[in-house]
């Protein structure tokens, strides 16, 4: 419910940031669903997505994406980076009708007229209200930009970190370091373009 | 499962370092990966395979964290210029660290697993020699940010202090009590390890980056600086109060203390030395103390040690030059009182030792063998054994053992604040080094009190070309490091170690293995009954997945109003992820919140995975395993109606304020059927915060509530 609502930046970064999962509802709509999945990896992956996974196999910086296509299981997500690949991919996935639950995560004015003009209406939505608690154990917010792009966490800030010293010391470029880190994040739900900017941005 | 292989692990730390659930800790010099914490994510795998990006342990083990091999790699391609650059990237001292650093990192070369190690402080000495001032050129200035800083202590730490605060833009003035900056380096270390001009040019580019060092003032009153207007305090005053030994006789005139001994020396003040001197010390205070004394006319000098050669805390190479210039060594000998004789000679009553289990400093213990005294007679006693800080009571601060100044380990702010400690003063004697990394870190945490960002990162050198580490490491042993005569170094204070020439330089460089950039596989993955990371990925520990789905009943319930619009108008689900993000969790802490919700009247989900997991379903009770356990994240979930959420949110507020960790904080809504959301307007009203970007249901779902 809660691991793409920890994305954070400012609202030029968050304009390359949308974040799609298709989920279904054990016991109520699960039936025939790895086609389904099938199905919505195919459609996203004609969308020029910035990174596509199905949660229990990985992503496509681990595995072919033919590889994950035929062995999806669990839930599927993808990653754009602009609103119009994410206004395409939403059309031709309404047209699909899989009967599945799709959530986007983005700024809300730019996903509602994305849904606008694909002809959906949204149904639900979901606030984050924040870091509480013992907010002094975080990393910085310019870390924590990237790390937020995994859901779960998986990326470790020691390791964003290690990424920073090999581009200043021109062991990487953003663009590798920034792919490097992406296979933590199996969901797929990280954002290796945006990360790019960031880390390009943090080196200098 | 995720194991170590073991005769692949070099104790390099890396997987320890990326491990984000703590699992992992060094043991007799190996990693061991503790199953019961590991949640299976594979980082510390992905450290051991990945060359270029991880320390090595020459760099893990170096307290300032200098990029050795980059250094150590421009040297081979005949770049000192650069390499310099790259040391200069981590100290403001290359050329004393060249000569006089005790190098840990040599320690932990893995080059040493083949025959020696690389002569790492021997190359950073080269650099010195031969670089230039290529490490300024890309050199970071802040801009000045009005707030002054006051050190006190010109010592290592001090001065790194000073000079990085400087560089943030801050005003640093340092106070120095003696006549001439530089503290123990200056003071103390000998002449022929040391050059005083070899100091006084490095202080001399730390006051070039803005620092002022004011001599001959002696800071009393903490208190006054601050009516001064500084805006923080750093103290960095080292240990330099000689311990004494506490036995009879012990203040003879012809007893004197290493440390001032050493001083008066190097001051240029007349000394006199007997021809037979006792040194009783094994650091390398007492190996400095008895070279000199060979220098100034001592005929005969012994170090006396209570413990074995192998507890010896002075270096190897000062322990052989020592030797190689005729220093006698006894050991497991401890002095048990003294005896004037007239105002030339003492006697020393020694008396025999043997060691017993080690104490709480690693080394054995030596316990004085009854009857075995034995008594020798001597014209001057330096007494070595250590030293502590003296610190003017009117600072005011809470002191620890040994009278060192208490501080936070992490930030090295004292009880006070605004004033930060570091260096000997905190630690006790230590080394240039340790103190370098403390000047760093007290810079650090002082630009960050005063509002910064504590970056002092920076990179001096040119990128490095590709690399291919060598595959041939046989048959080059270390080059020896070229050293005065021994019969010219007597009578005088030339300096011993003569460097290397380029060509030794860069055959000693090209010995360096490149263990960045090679794959260790140190790390080996065992496949086990089903992946331990899902079961702490969604939160479900000690609950068995098949009887949970994979994400737990209560989430999947979740999902289910989100999928189906089961959302009732006007209710809003709300949704913590405790841990995340990347701090993790313990079972306690989601305790603490479930409570607190459950005492606000919300609804939990009907079959809630957090009251699964805490309460076994046979007796209804608390299940104290699980609670005691710590999880990446763990999500609770909950309903309310909207007219309760500021009350929801003022009682999770509270709590979240006794919990150890963060708590990402979320909230669900249906949409009204005019598209807007109740929920939004509601924060607003309230003038909650709340992201710009969020989540949103696209309604694809089916069967889907109408709405």
């Amino acid at each position: 419910m809660t691991h793409t609502l920890h994305r954070r930046g400012s609202r030029e970064s968050l304009k390359k940031d949308y974040a799609v999962i298709m989920l279904r509802a054990v016991g109520i709509n699960d039936q025939d669903y790895l086609p389904k999945c099938q199905e919505f990896l195919r459609i996203a992956s004609r969308h020029n997505p910035v990174n596509l996974a199905s949660e229990m196999k990985g992503n496509i910086y681990e595995f072919p994406l033919e590889e994950i296509i035929a062995e999806a299981k669990g839930d599927s997500m993808c990653v754009f980076d602009n609103p119009e690949n994410l206004t395409a991919f939403l059309r031709e996935l309404k047209e699909a009708d899989l009967g599945l639950s799709v959530t986007v995560s983005g700024i809300f004015e730019i996903v509602d007229e994305c849904f606008e003009k694909a002809g959906l209406k949204h149904h639900t939505a979901n606030f984050s209200l924040g870091i509480w608690g013992k907010t002094e154990l975080l990393p910085s917010d310019d870390i924590l930009e990237i790390t937020t792009m995994c859901g779960h966490g998986m990326i470790p800030p020691s390791l964003v970190q290690a990424m920073l010293r090999a581009i200043r010391v021109g062991r990487m470029t953003p663009r590798e370091a920034a792919k490097f880190l992406a296979p933590n994040c199996t969901c797929g739900v990280y954002n290796p373009a945006r990360a790019a900017e960031l880390l390009a941005k943090m080196a200098k | 499962m995720f194991k170590v292989k073991e005769e692949a692990c070099i104790a390099c730390e890396a997987c320890l370092h990326y491990c984000p659930m703590g699992a992992i800790s060094i043991k007799d010099n190996r990693a061991h990966i503790d199953q019961d914490e590991c949640v299976e994510c594979g980082l510390c795998q992905r450290a051991g395979n990945t060359p270029g990006l991880f320390k090595t342990p020459c760099s893990y083990f170096c307290p300032a964290g200098i990029d050795v091999p980059r250094y150590v790699q421009f040297i081979a391609e005949g770049k000192p210029e650069a390499a310099l650059a790259v040391v200069r990237e981590k100290i403001p001292f290359p050329a004393i660290c060249g000569l006089v650093c005790f190098h840990p990192c040599e320690a932990r070369c893995a080059r040493s697993q083949v025959d020696e190690a690389v002569s790492i402080r021997a190359l950073k000495r080269f650099a010195w020699e031969h670089g230039n001032g290529m490490w300024k050129q890309q050199i970071k200035v802040s801009p000045a940010s009005g707030k002054r800083v006051a050190i006190i202590g010109s010592g290592p730490a001090g001065l790194t202090a000073a000079y990085y605060l400087a560089k943030l833009g801050h005003a640093a003035t340092v106070f120095e009590a003696q006549p001439e900056p530089g503290g123990m380096m200056m003071l103390v270390i000998p002449e022929y390890r040391l050059p005083k001009d070899v100091i006084r040019a490095e202080i001399k580019e730390i006051e070039g980056a803005g620092v002022e060092i004011k001599t001959n003032t002696k800071i009393d009153s903490i208190d006054q600086l601050f009516k001064e207007g500084y805006d923080a305090v750093f103290i960095a005053t080292g240990a330099q109060q000689g311990r004494r030994l506490g036995i009879e006789g012990e203040d003879s005139p012809q007893v004197m203390q290493g440390i001032s001994f050493l001083r008066k020396v190097k001051l240029g003040d007349e000394v006199k030395v007997g021809s037979r001197v006792a040194v009783i010390g094994g650091g390398n205070c007492a190996i400095d103390a008895a070279r000199t004394a060979l220098r100034l006319g001592g005929k005969e000098v012994t170090i006396f040690y209570r413990r074995s050669q192998a507890e010896m805390p002075a270096t190897t190479e000062e322990f052989e030059e020592a030797l190689v210039e005729g220093v006698k060594f006894r050991y497991l000998a401890a002095p048990s009182r003294i005896l004037t004789l007239d105002d030339r000679e003492v006697e020393i009553e020694f008396v025999r030792t043997r060691l017993e289990a080690p104490d709480e400093s690693g080394r054995r213990r030596p316990r004085p063998i009854e009857g075995s005294e034995f008594v020798l007679r001597f014209d001057t006693v330096i007494v070595a054994i250590g030293q502590c800080p003296e610190i003017p009571s009117q600072f005011d601060l809470p002191l620890g053992q040994s009278g060192v100044i208490q501080v936070d380990w992490d930030t090295l702010a004292t009880a006070r604040k605004g004033v930060f400690a570091g260096g000997d003063v905190v630690t006790g004697p230590a080394s240039i080094i340790e103190a370098i990394s403390a000047g760093r870190q007290g810079a650090i945490s002082i630009d960050k009190y005063l509002g910064g960002n504590g970056d002092i990162s920076e990179v001096l050198a040119p990128a490095e070309e590709a690399v291919i580490p060598p595959e041939e490491v046989k048959g080059k042993r270390r080059s020896p490091m070229p050293t005065l005569g021994v019969e010219q170094r007597m009578r005088n204070f030339r300096q011993v170690e003569l460097g290397y020439s380029p060509e030794m330089a860069i055959e000693e460089a090209k010995r360096c293995l490149r263990c960045d950039l090679k794959e260790r596989n140190c790390i080996i993955f065992e496949p086990s009954d089903w992946p331990r990371s899902l079961r702490h990925h969604f939160s479900q520990p000690g609950v068995p997945h098949e009887t949970t789905g994979i994400a737990g009943r209560g989430t999947e319930e979740m999902k289910t109003n989100d999928v189906t619009g089961r959302f009732r108008r006007g209710w809003v689900g709300l949704g913590l992820d405790v841990g995340r993000p990347g701090i993790g969790a313990h079972m306690r802490d989601v305790e603490i919140l479930t409570r607190a919700l459950a005492k606000l009247g919300v609804q939990f989900e009907a079959k809630n995975p957090i009251t699964m997991m805490m309460e076994d379903p046979r007796t209804g009770k608390l299940r104290e395993d699980i609670l005691k356990e710590k999880v990446m994240s763990c999500v609770v979930e909950a309903l309310f109606p909207i007219a309760k959420l500021e009350q929801v949110l003022r009682g999770l507020r509270e709590a979240t304020a006794k919990v150890n960790t963060v708590v990402s904080v979320c909230a669900i809504n249906r949409a009204d059927p005019d598209g807007t959301y109740p929920l939004r307007r509601k924060l607003d009203e309230l003038g909650i915060p709340y992201y710009i970007n969020g989540k949103q249901n696209a309604g694809l779902g089916r069967p889907l509530a109408d709405i």
